[in-house]
């Protein structure tokens, strides 16, 4: 179990940097800007429509804080992974896994990768949080609601995944 | 633009955006913006993001703990909905085994150069979206019945916070 000790490592590091967050600004949190992102889309297209619609912008300023900096702040690290640390994806990535159960068709990985986005922040939404925003930072202060969560995406991610690839060996 | 200048300060910003770099790195460090990890963990073949989770979620929790003990941070907790939260992390989990990113973990990925999560973004968008379009017959009909306040482990186990952590 204690092998292989980068998991571990990363981990306490990981937990620094949310606590440096608690100290310095508020909990890690990421689902709300996608909301936010969404909501000036459409106020380019229907400013009526956003307006109207309640939960757009309700919680916070829109645009320039804590949280949607912090977003950018997870892209800039994509950014530095692929050009400084070595980490860049090949031309038309495909992750191995999927490829070796669902073929190497882009059209296919793509189309099922937007319909996973959108149950993911649908449900992230719904629940109030995702990941980093209900089950890390929630996690940490011992709220109710992040085991709740916890509990329903554990469950239902391993069915999933269990029954995606149960058909065929996949190593 | 005036709602670009409104309210956070530049030192704020300047905060939240070193975290987010920090964050993303220390993921990406430890493999979890990867869907072949994500998945492994989830067909319960790989348990390294797993470890990388929980190990962080304890670190985190003393630190919290240790700082709000000190007075130094106030807690901020989400309010429970019960059935808001196990219905919303169920569709999550099916799009988190189906996508093998999460929202946060997805941008990063897409940083990275792999497309598949970029398009994961945009259907997030529309996830959103279709949340909020919704949000008033969802909350009626699903929040708001739940929502039994903020609840932490320590206080429904009738223990004071802080003390959990021992036990």
């Amino acid at each position: 179990m204690f092998k292989n000790k980068m998991p571990y490592i990363w981990g306490v590091l990981m937990g620094l940097v949310v606590v440096f967050a608690f100290a310095t600004a508020r909990p890690v949190g990421t689902a709300t800007v996608y909301e936010k992102v969404t909501g000036h889309i459409l106020q380019f297209f229907s400013p009526e429509y956003v307006r109207t619609t309640e939960h757009y912008f309700a919680s916070a300023a829109p645009v320039a804080e804590w949280e949607t900096m912090f977003v950018i702040g997870l892209f800039l690290a994509g950014l530095i992974a692929r050009y400084l640390l070595g980490g860049r994806a090949q031309q038309n990535y495909i992750p191995q896994m999927w490829a070796q159960r669902f073929g190497t068709s882009r059209v296919r990985r793509y189309a099922a990768s937007f319909f996973a986005g959108v149950l993911l922040l649908f449900g992230a939404r719904l629940a109030n949080g995702c990941t980093s925003g209900n089950f890390i930072s929630g996690g940490s202060q011992l709220a109710l609601s992040a085991y709740i969560f916890g509990i329903g995406m554990f469950a239902s991610g391993i069915v999933t995944a269990v029954l995606l690839y149960r058909s065929r060996r996949v190593a | 633009m005036d709602y670009l200048m409104e309210g956070t300060s530049f030192s704020v910003l300047l905060l939240g955006l070193i975290t987010g770099i920090a964050f993303g790195l220390a993921i990406y460090k430890a493999g979890a913006s990867q869907y072949d990890k994500i998945l492994g963990m989830l067909r319960l073949k790989d348990f390294a993001i797993l470890k990388f989770m929980l190990t962080t979620i304890i670190v985190a929790g003393i630190g919290v703990h240790v700082l709000f003990g000190m007075d130094m941070i106030d807690l901020s907790l989400k309010p429970v909905w019960i059935w808001a939260q196990l219905l919303g992390g169920i569709i999550f989990g099916v799009g988190f085994a189906l996508l093998g990113y999460c929202p946060g973990t997805g941008v990063i990925a897409a940083g990275e150069g792999k497309k598949d999560a970029a398009f994961g973004i945009v259907g997030g968008l529309v996830g959103a979206g279709i949340f909020a379009h919704f949000w008033p017959a969802l909350s009626a009909s699903i929040i708001e019945p739940g929502n039994i306040g903020t609840v932490t482990l320590s206080s429904a186990l009738g223990v004071p916070i802080g003390i959990e952590l021992y036990l």
